[in-house]
C-alpha cells in the first residue's frame, strides 16, 4: 500500500507507456465514448453559465439560445444584491472556514494521536468511522431542539459546531491513515536528540505533511461550503448559507433561471476552482480513504 | 505517564463532539421515539415529556402506505438504478481513461467536476433540464427527440419494457420527468448519476492503474487480446474497488435528501418521496416528532446493516497492513 505516495506533491510522471496495438473501430469507439461522456458531464454546466449571461427575454425561448451575442451580468448583481447572494457568501465563508479550520487543529491533533499511540484499537477507529456513515437528518430533531433550547438557532456558532461533528471524523481519518504510512524514524531521533512529542511533531511532522494537511483541508472545506442539510434545519433565515438561499429561489411564482443559474455559479466557482487544483486527492478522500493509492 | 496524557488531551474535543452529538442524539431519538410526542407541546427539561408508548410508532410507520411501500421502494429502486448506472458508466469511462489516450489529465478533470459540486446546485440545473417546458426536450426538439420519443413509446413489441419502466418510475422517455410519477425517480437517478459516476470512474482508474504491468504483459504474451485482457484479468482485479463504490454509493442513496428535496420535494404526490424527506416534513411540518424519530431510527438501522460489515473488513484489512 503506496498510500503516503498518493499525497506526494508531485503529481506522478507521464503513465508508463507500453505499446497498445489498437484497431480502428476501437479507436473511434474511444472517442465517440469520450466526446459523449463530454456532452453528458459539461452539457449541465454549460448550460448553467450559459443562463447565467442571458437576459430574461432568453430564458426561455424556444428554438433556446446556445451561444449569447452580448453578457447580460445583471443576473449576477440581482443573484448578489436582490436575493442576498453577497450574504450567503458571507455566511457560507465564515460557516465553512471556521468550521474547516477548527476541524483540522483538532482532527489532525487527535488523528497523530491515534496513529502513533495506537490507543483505543480498532474500536476506536471503527468508532471514529461510524461516525462518517451517520446520515445527518436521522438526528435532525435532536439537533434543532438542542440548539433551539440554547436559544441559538440561526447563529454562526450552530452550525459551526454540527459541521464539526463531520469534518472532525473526517479529517481524523484521512490524516490517521497519512500519519500511519509516514516513516518515524526521523521522529525518533529528534525524541532521541531531547525534543519533546510536541515539539517533534511541529518540527518534524508537520512540514512532511504539508501535502496532505492541504488536501484535507481542502476537502473538507468543500463538504462544509456544500452542506445542505444541517443548514435547512439551523438556519431561519438570519445565517443564510449559499446552499440554503438557492432553493428557496425555486419557490417564487415566477421562476427567474438567469438570477438562479447566476446564484448556482457563483457558489460553485470557489470549489469548482479547489477541485481543479486537487483532483489527484478528491478521490482517497471521498472514499475516506477507500482507495489509498493512485 | 505524560504519553498518555496528552493522547487524552490530543483526542478528548474529537472524542466528546461526536459523542454529545452524535450518540447522545442517535439515543434521545430512539428515546423519543418510543414516546407519544406527536403533537406540539413545549418539552420539560431536554427529554419530550410524553409517556412512553413502546414500539407503537414503529407500527404506525410501517401501517402507513407513504412509508411503506412506498419510501422503501423509491429508496430501493433508486439505490438500484443509482449503483447499476453509475457503475456502468464509471467503469466505461475509466477503461477509456486507462487507454492513455491524449488529454488524459483533462478528461479526468471533466468527469470530476460534477462531484465538486453540491447536491444543490446539480438538483437545481437537473430540475430545470427535467422541467417540461424549459427543459431538455425543448432543448432536443430541432432534432426531432419529441417524435422518437413518442415512436418509441408507443411501439407495441417495447410495451412490457416501458410497463416495467412505468412501474418502477424511471421510464425516462416521458415528457417532464420531474412531472410524471412515471418518471420522477429516473430524472432522481439520473442528476445523482451524473453528480457520482465520475467519483467512481476515478475509482475504477486508480484500481486499473494498480494492476500491475507484468500482469497485463504476461496476459498480452499469451495471446489474448485487449478486451481479454479486460474481461478475465483487470476487471476481476477491481473486485475490492467495487465493493467499496458499492458500499459508498449505496450509504448515499440511503440518506438521499437534498437532491430529491429539492428537483421534486418528493413528488408529483409521493412518486419520489425518500425516508429523510418523510422524516423532514413528519418533524418540521406535521409535528408528528416521535413518528419522525422512529423514521430515522429505521434509516440509521438500515445504514448500520450496509456499512458496518464493510467498515469492519477495511479495518481488518488494514490492521493486516
Amino acid at each position: 500500500m503506496n498510500s503516503a505516495g498518493s499525497v506526494s506533491p508531485t503529481p506522478p510522471g507521464p503513465a508508463m507507456q507500453r505499446p497498445v496495438t489498437r484497431s480502428r473501430t476501437s479507436l473511434w469507439a474511444s472517442i465517440l465514448g469520450v466526446a459523449i461522456g463530454l456532452v453528458f458531464f459539461l452539457f449541465p454546466i454549460y448550460w448553467m453559465l450559459v443562463t447565467s449571461v442571458k437576459p430574461p427575454s432568453e430564458w426561455l425561448t424556444n428554438p433556446p439560445v446556445f451561444i449569447p451575442d452580448r453578457l447580460y451580468l445583471q443576473n449576477y448583481t440581482d443573484a448578489l444584491f436582490n436575493w442576498g447572494g453577497l450574504k450567503g457568501l458571507e455566511d457560507s465563508g465564515i460557516v465553512a472556514v471556521s468550521a474547516t479550520a477548527i476541524g483540522m487543529v483538532l482532527g489532525t491533533l487527535a488523528a497523530y494521536a491515534l496513529a502513533r499511540f495506537r490507543v483505543g484499537g480498532t474500536n476506536l477507529s471503527f468508532f471514529i468511522l461510524s461516525l462518517l456513515f451517520m446520515p445527518p437528518v436521522a438526528i435532525g430533531i435532536p439537533m434543532f431542539l438542542f440548539w433551539s433550547a440554547l436559544g441559538l438557532v440561526d447563529t454562526y456558532i450552530a452550525l459551526v459546531v454540527q459541521y464539526l461533528t463531520f469534518t472532525l471524523p473526517f479529517v481524523v481519518w484521512v490524516m490517521k491513515g497519512f500519519f500511519e504510512d509516514l516513516p518515524v524514524d526521523r521522529e525518533e531521533s529528534a525524541l532521541v536528540n531531547g525534543a519533546s512529542r510536541l515539539r517533534a511533531f511541529w518540527d518534524v511532522v508537520l512540514p512532511n505533511a504539508r501535502p496532505a494537511l492541504v488536501a484535507t483541508g481542502l476537502l473538507a472545506f468543500i463538504f462544509n461550503w456544500n452542506e445542505f442539510s444541517i443548514a435547512v434545519l439551523l438556519s431561519r433565515g438570519r445565517v443564510t448559507t449559499l446552499p440554503f438561499i438557492l432553493p428557496t429561489m425555486m419557490e417564487s411564482h415566477y421562476v427567474l433561471w438567469g438570477d438562479i443559474a447566476a446564484m448556482a455559479a457563483v457558489g460553485a466557482l470557489p470549489v469548482v476552482i479547489i477541485a481543479f487544483l486537487l483532483q489527484r486527492y478528491l478521490v482517497r478522500g471521498l472514499s475516506f480513504g477507500a482507495i489509498r493509492s493512485e | 505517564m505524560r504519553g498518555r496524557l496528552l493522547t487524552i488531551l490530543l483526542l478528548a474535543p474529537a472524542a466528546i463532539a461526536s459523542l454529545v452529538f452524535v450518540y447522545l442524539f442517535i439515543a434521545w431519538t430512539f428515546y423519543a421515539s418510543l414516546t407519544s410526542w406527536n403533537a406540539i407541546r413545549p418539552l420539560k427539561g431536554l427529554l419530550p415529556d410524553f409517556p412512553i408508548i413502546g414500539l407503537a410508532n414503529y407500527q404506525t410507520l410501517f401501517a402507513t402506505q407513504r412509508f411503506w411501500p412506498n419510501d422503501v421502494f423509491n429508496t430501493a429502486v433508486f439505490t438500484v438504478a443509482f449503483i447499476i448506472l453509475s457503475v456502468a458508466i464509471g467503469l466505461l469511462l475509466a477503461i477509456l481513461l486507462d487507454q492513455h489516450i491524449r488529454g488524459e489529465v483533462l478528461f479526468r478533470n471533466i468527469f470530476l467536476l460534477p462531484m465538486a459540486l453540491s447536491f444543490v446546485v446539480t438538483a437545481t440545473i437537473w430540475a430545470w433540464i427535467f422541467n417540461p417546458n424549459t427543459g431538455i426536450n425543448q432543448l432536443l426538439d430541432p432534432l426531432g427527440i419529441n417524435a422518437v420519443r413518442t415512436g418509441l413509446l408507443s411501439f407495441a413489441p417495447l410495451k412490457p419494457l416501458w410497463d416495467v419502466l412505468d412501474f418502477l418510475r424511471i421510464d425516462v422517455l416521458r415528457l417532464g420527468l420531474t412531472t410524471d410519477p412515471r418518471a420522477a425517480l429516473g430524472a432522481v437517478v439520473i442528476a445523482a448519476t451524473w453528480q457520482m459516476s465520475g467519483f467512481v470512474m476515478a475509482m475504477f482508474l486508480a484500481g486499473l492503474r494498480g494492476v500491475s504491468e507484468e500482469l497485463r504483459e504476461a496476459a498480452r504474451v499469451d495471446g489474448a487480446t485487449e478486451r481479454q485482457i479486460y474481461v478475465h484479468v483487470l476487471i476481476p482485479q477491481l473486485r475490492p474497488v467495487l465493493v467499496s463504490v458499492i458500499v459508498i454509493l449505496g450509504y448515499i442513496s440511503l440518506k438521499i435528501f437534498d437532491l430529491v428535496f429539492i428537483m421534486t420535494r418528493g413528488g408529483p404526490g409521493i412518486a419520489t418521496d425518500v425516508p429523510s424527506i418523510f422524516m423532514y416534513l413528519s418533524a418540521f411540518q406535521s409535528q408528528l416528532y416521535a413518528l419522525a424519530a422512529s423514521i430515522a431510527i429505521v434509516m440509521l438501522i438500515v445504514s448500520a446493516i450496509v456499512v458496518i460489515p464493510y467498515m469492519w473488513s477495511q479495518l481488518r484489512s488494514e490492521g493486516q497492513a
